[in-house]
């Protein structure tokens, strides 16, 4: 059946979001910035070249520029804002072991690219929680950074599979 | 620059209602996928005239039918990453498909951009298509019914379906439906392989030129070429089959002096499409060592796979 869609319903770092009235022009990265608010996923250059608006899309890493609002519609959607463990709680040991090794290893200067690469390591690790440097390389070729040189960023990942999986041996 | 203001976007299940909004509405109207290409497209200024999304996105054409062994059928909707996880881009003879797979990224894109969405755009930066071409695809293309009958499906070669940059046989009211792909086409005695070589300026980026080569190698002790395919993507607005290269390998043990003068030959006086990144001069250049590196790759996979007894 045809099916005009205006609005859709979604879930965002586990809060459902319903009826969001979306334009047929609309993309995700619009709607979780300015009707969501979620303004951790960055608009660089909004079609696909830099990766800042990086997201997982039922935990795939999406550019969210350029993926269809409509496409998101029951569809469950993680953001850096969904990375921590408390939304609400600024401390170091609120955030996740990605963002806390990005800030223990100097794996950032500006920051406009970080929320992008953290996704994009988020669902590296996620399906790879040993990876040599090479599986980041490979993983991050869809993420630009103008500040670090990268290196900084590698280590910062190495350090963030170590600290996950040694945190998953003590649980 | 004009803006992408669309006034519907429509998602639908049903084949013959997409075809007859598709038809009915013409170039008002544009067909999206994975979105990757498209959204590219409309922010650069280049469709200000749509206004009218149609996905086909729900028709149930993502998928990857290999019962038969004769041949692949891949749905219009399955992204890159599906058929690359897949692994029958690896077969046997449609290695080229793999490469080429691999070496489309990033993974962003991957996870949403279609097979279906990489044949239709006919830009001359994509990889798939130059792979697919040497691998002799056919496509399946769904009509919207005329005013008597029903919807039809016709099967067309893709080496016959791209006009132009931005242009393929595709109408008004037509959606390509799935890419088959023959397997196992060695002749009796001889051994397949195929290979996939992009050129560009960083592992990310688009090509500045790619090379796809499907060829058959005698089983006996001369190894010659028996039937080859050759591909060439970025060089013109359209990828283009290379005959006079193919013409020179033929019934031979291909080498670089022979490989490497084919190529000066044909493309002499031809003016390469130039780009910002590599110049008609460069690519002219560039393309020889390109076109070497992936007829000897493929060669080497005939003759493994003729040891390995494949």
């Amino acid at each position: 059946m045809i099916s005009r869609v205006s609005s859709i319903d979604f879930v965002v770092n586990g809060t459902r979001y319903r009826n969001i009235k979306v334009k047929p022009y609309d993309t995700l990265s619009r709607i979780l910035r300015d009707e969501l608010g979620l303004t951790g996923t960055k608009r660089g250059c909004d079609y696909g070249g830099c990766g800042a608006c990086t997201v997982a899309v039922e935990g795939m890493a999406v550019y969210s520029c350029m993926y269809p609002a409509q496409y998101a519609l029951n569809k469950t959607i993680l953001t850096v804002e969904g990375l921590a463990e408390s939304e609400s709680e600024f401390s170091r040991e609120a955030l996740s072991e990605i963002q806390r090794s990005f800030l223990e290893n100097g794996g950032l200067q500006c920051g406009y690219c970080t929320s992008g690469v953290m996704m994009s390591t988020k669902m590296l690790l996620d399906d790879n929680p040993n990876p040599n440097e090479n599986d980041i390389k490979e993983a991050l070729a869809g993420n630009i950074c103008r500040c670090t040189g990268y290196g900084r960023i590698i280590d910062s990942i190495l350090a963030a599979a170590k600290m996950k999986n040694s945190a998953a041996r003590t649980k | 620059m004009a803006l992408f203001r669309p006034n519907d976007f429509v998602l639908s299940s049903d084949k013959g209602e997409v075809l007859e909004k598709l038809k009915a509405e013409g170039k008002r109207a544009h067909i999206i996928a994975g979105g990757t290409g498209f959204y590219e497209l409309a922010r650069r200024g280049y469709i200000p005239e749509v206004k009218t999304v149609v996905s086909i996105m729900q028709l149930g054409l993502s998928y990857i039918d290999h019962e038969q062994s004769a041949f692949v059928r891949i749905g219009a909707t399955t992204t890159l990453q599906q058929l690359l996880e897949s692994r029958i881009g690896d077969s046997n003879g449609i290695e080229a498909i793999g490469d080429a797979l691999r070496e489309i990224r990033p993974l962003q894109i991957r996870n949403v951009a279609t097979v279906g969405g990489e044949v239709c755009i006919s830009v001359p930066i994509v990889d798939l298509p130059t792979a697919l071409l040497a691998c002799s695809a056919k496509l399946t293309i769904i009509r919207a019914p005329s005013d008597k009958g029903a919807a039809e499906e016709i099967e067309t070669n893709l080496d016959d379906f791209y006009i132009d940059a931005f242009l393929t046989k595709l109408k008004y009211g037509e959606i390509v439906k799935e890419v088959t792909i023959p397997l196992h086409r060695a002749e009796k005695n001889s051994h397949i392989a195929s290979a996939f070589v992009k050129f560009g300026r960083t592992a990310y980026d688009f090509n500045l030129v790619n090379v796809a080569v499907q060829l058959s190698v005698d089983r006996g002790n001369q190894k010659k070429v028996n039937s080859v395919r050759i591909f060439l993507g970025g060089i013109k607005r359209t990828p283009i089959r290379a005959p006079e290269i193919e013409q020179k390998i033929l019934a031979k043990v291909p080498d670089e002096k022979m490989i490497t003068e084919a190529t000066k030959s044909m493309f002499a006086k031809t003016k390469l499409l130039p780009s910002v990144h590599g110049s008609s001069e460069y690519k002219r250049e560039v393309l020889p060592v390109v076109i070497l590196d992936c007829l000897s790759r493929a060669y080497a996979r005939a003759i493994e796979n003729e040891q390995s007894g494949r």
